[in-house]
């Protein structure tokens, strides 16, 4: 290590990293190829390398033991890089443990309440969720399913629908990183058919790939695919805003619960659990035992 | 495979769990819900085992939202 500069504000030469400081310039090994004015590289002059996997538009790093690296248990999400599907994206920096952003994203009732004004109707808390967990393969699924909901403005608007919808919202979380959400809108009664393509329905997947950067920093890298007004950039436009407004409401609500909880950590209080807490309550069982079996980093240490 | 199931049972209040070995149970507390699934076998096949006090499914009054 030369004078400590974070190599992550460098920039890529080629398939090296170069520091932005002194130059030094490492190769994807991790050994270093170039340092400014000599000849002889220092042994020491090494930084740490970590196994990387680009898959479905996300970039999976593993920053567990080498060895115990396997990209074949990366949970796929093929809709963010899949012809018939339109891709917006960003990235939120969320001020909290990433604990406190599984708990909003497992219990989706936060949405009449904290998103009341776009996409949170009276319904989403109103209706009852059936939870799933498949205890091998470490899935949780929780599936709202709406049979007769007001449409919120912004789906009103993309899909052309103007009276009350089917709406289902089937949460679908690969702890520790990756939060799917598939989303069916649909006609007040229009249910998919037995077999073949779902016609006449609306589809949106979004992701929140939930990464820790800190004990109490996280990001989110949410993208958000939809299977209709493809070629419609006001749409995207809309549909790219209105998301980052909902995240921001999140963030907002998170940080200050993660400023509350930080204050007072060991604070004298009995959490309690109803129904809408079902499916966040398995993931944090999940949760629990891969950072047991070493596989995830506890939310704060 | 390893699938363990709640329903909120619609119209009511209460939960339906279901164990990957078929055993089912209704309560109202979904952290001792899980529990129960979790702890398979245990008490699972034998319906004395569950509580009285909440193995009926009472609907929900009309017009009392959740």
């Amino acid at each position: 290590m030369h004078r400590r500069f974070p190599l992550s504000e460098g920039r890529r030469v080629g398939d090296t990293i170069a520091c932005r400081y002194h130059g030094f310039t490492y190769d994807p090994d991790g050994t270093c190829v170039y340092v400014p004015g000599q000849q002889r590289i220092p042994r020491t002059a090494r930084v740490r390398a970590y196994p990387v996997v680009e898959q479905d538009s996300f970039v999976w790093v593993w920053i567990g033991d080498p060895d115990r690296a396997d990209a074949t248990k990366i949970p796929r999400a093929p809709w963010f890089q899949q012809e018939g599907w339109a891709v917006v994206r960003g990235m939120e920096v969320l001020n909290a443990r990433y604990g406190l952003l599984v708990d909003n994203l497992m219990d989706l009732s936060h949405e009449t309440y904290l998103h009341g004004t776009s996409i949170g109707s009276p319904e989403v808390a109103e209706s009852p969720i059936t939870t799933e967990v498949d205890d091998e393969n470490e899935i949780v699924y929780v599936s709202r399913r709406m049979d007769d909901a007001e449409c919120p403005p912004f789906y009103a608007r993309a899909t052309g629908i103007t009276g009350r919808i089917t709406r289902w919202q089937d949460i679908e979380y690969h702890p520790p990183c990756l939060y799917l959400l598939h989303v069916r809108i649909a006609p007040k009664g229009h249910l998919p058919p037995a077999e073949g393509p779902d016609v006449g329905a609306f589809h949106v997947e979004i992701a929140n790939p939930i990464t820790p950067e800190t004990e109490h920093t996280t990001l989110d890298f949410w993208t958000v695919a939809r299977d209709f007004a493809l070629d419609d950039p006001e749409i995207a436009g809309s549909l790219r805003e209105i998301t980052r407004s909902i995240i921001m409401e999140d963030i907002v609500a998170l940080n200050r619960l993660e400023q509350h909880i930080a204050a007072d950590p060991d604070g004298a209080y009995q959490e309690l659990s109803i129904n809408i807490d079902t499916g966040g309550l398995a993931a944090r069982r999940l949760l629990r035992r891969q950072v047991e079996a070493g596989l995830a980093t506890p939310a704060v240490r | 495979m390893s699938r363990f199931r709640i329903v909120w049972v619609r119209g009511t209040d209460q939960l339906l769990g279901t164990c990957h070995c078929g055993a089912e149970r209704v309560g109202d507390d979904p952290i001792a819900l899980w529990a129960w699934l979790h702890g398979h076998p245990v008490g699972h096949g034998d319906q004395a085992d569950e509580d009285p006090s909440t193995a009926m499914l009472v609907p929900r009054p009309v017009g009392v939202g959740a």
